[in-house]
């Protein structure tokens, strides 16, 4: 017997337990909005549970998914709103701070900062996830470091 | 770069909805047409009456079942009939997880205390005489995956086999002095007392 059908399913149930919640913040502070972020995660790990074993690497693709599924959700609001999302209704937020800094981070800075610095994802994996290369990676993490460093000294003033 | 890894810390106060309830879901719902007719209305209506019916249904009606779902379950002649349950089949993962038994007249599942040192089952063989409970245990998608035994009671955990192989579905033999099973070592038996 092959076992890639259970060692897929077992490695999805694992990745759930220990990493959803932090997938969830990271494409929350990615997209700025509650509901995008559960809906992606929620539809990653659908999608993995439905591959039928045939996913190699299941946290790096569960990662990847999420955030696209993401993307494409941002992108068609934009279309049909022209508003990105709103943090303001996330209930009694306690990271309005770093959650209002990000924001003012274009997407591809906010995206690299967040997967590279917080969800510990190493530059290769962002490039990917991101749909990016290693060397622009680098350029987002550099230029979106430098300004979420003098976004959160002025709310710290 | 530290000192950014630090404040970064802050989302982790951000606590996330029950995100299992969703899973299977469809996901990203479009936004409401407000030009939909109200036949349109009507129709979608009626169908989430009949799915709230049918889920009052199942919830109400008196059955043996357990809490946890059921899967590849084992027993031996007339005794009790043990089984895997989970969130998700096929592992003991997550906070339900585990292995119970229940009577073949029916009744309440019962969860077996689980020894510590077991961390992903995916298989159950109970012995001809009941005494033992044969399991694949490991710790996911690598080898090794083991065979192990323990007693009905969650009592007596012993490593059967060893090795860095992917050894899963054991199964007894009828004298309950041997347990076949699949490795990647290729057509193993082992002797139920390990050696």
């Amino acid at each position: 017997m092959h076992p890639s059908g259970i060692t897929n399913d077992l490695q999805i149930e694992r990745l759930f337990v220990e990493d959803s919640a932090r997938m969830w913040r990271a494409v929350l502070a990615y997209t700025g909005d509650p509901e995008i972020a559960s809906d992606s995660v929620a539809e990653a790990f659908t999608l993995a549970l439905e591959s039928q074993g045939r996913i190699a690497s299941v946290s790096g693709w569960v990662w990847r998914v999420a955030f696209r599924v993401a993307t494409a959700e941002l992108r068609r609001r934009r279309r049909t709103t022209g508003e990105p999302p709103d943090h303001g209704y996330v209930p009694d937020n306690p990271a309005a701070d770093m959650l209002s800094a990000l924001r003012r981070l274009s997407p591809r800075q906010r995206g690299a900062i967040v997967l590279h610095y917080y969800a510990d994802r190493p530059i290769e994996e962002v490039a990917r996830i991101l749909g990016s290369t290693g060397a622009a990676v680098r350029v987002h993490l550099m230029r979106g470091r430098r300004k979420l460093k003098e976004l959160l000294e002025e709310s710290d003033d | 770069m530290t000192d950014l890894r630090e404040r970064l810390r802050a989302l982790d106060r951000l606590e996330p909805p029950d995100l299992r309830s969703r899973l299977g879901t469809h996901v990203v719902q479009p936004p409401p047409d407000r030009r939909a007719s109200g036949l349109v209305v009507g129709v979608v209506a009626l169908v989430a009456a009949l799915v709230a019916l049918i889920v009052a249904y199942v919830a109400l009606r008196p059955a043996a079942r357990p809490s946890a779902p059921a899967i590849r379950s084992t027993r031996h002649a007339n005794g009790p009939i043990w089984f895997l349950g989970g969130d998700h089949p096929g592992s003991i993962f997550g906070p339900s997880g585990g292995v119970f038994w229940v009577s073949p007249e029916g009744g309440r599942p019962h969860a077996v205390p689980m020894p510590k040192g077991l961390s992903s089952i995916t298989r159950l063989a109970v012995s001809p005489d009941g005494g033992l409970i044969a399991m694949s245990n490991g710790g996911g998608e690598f080898p090794p995956r083991n065979i192990y035994v323990m007693k009905p009671d969650g009592t007596g955990l012993r490593q059967i086999t060893s090795g860095n192989f992917f050894e899963v579905d054991p199964a007894w033999s009828p004298d309950g002095r041997s347990i076949a099973f699949s490795s990647t070592r290729c057509c193993a038996t082992a002797n139920s007392s390990g050696n």
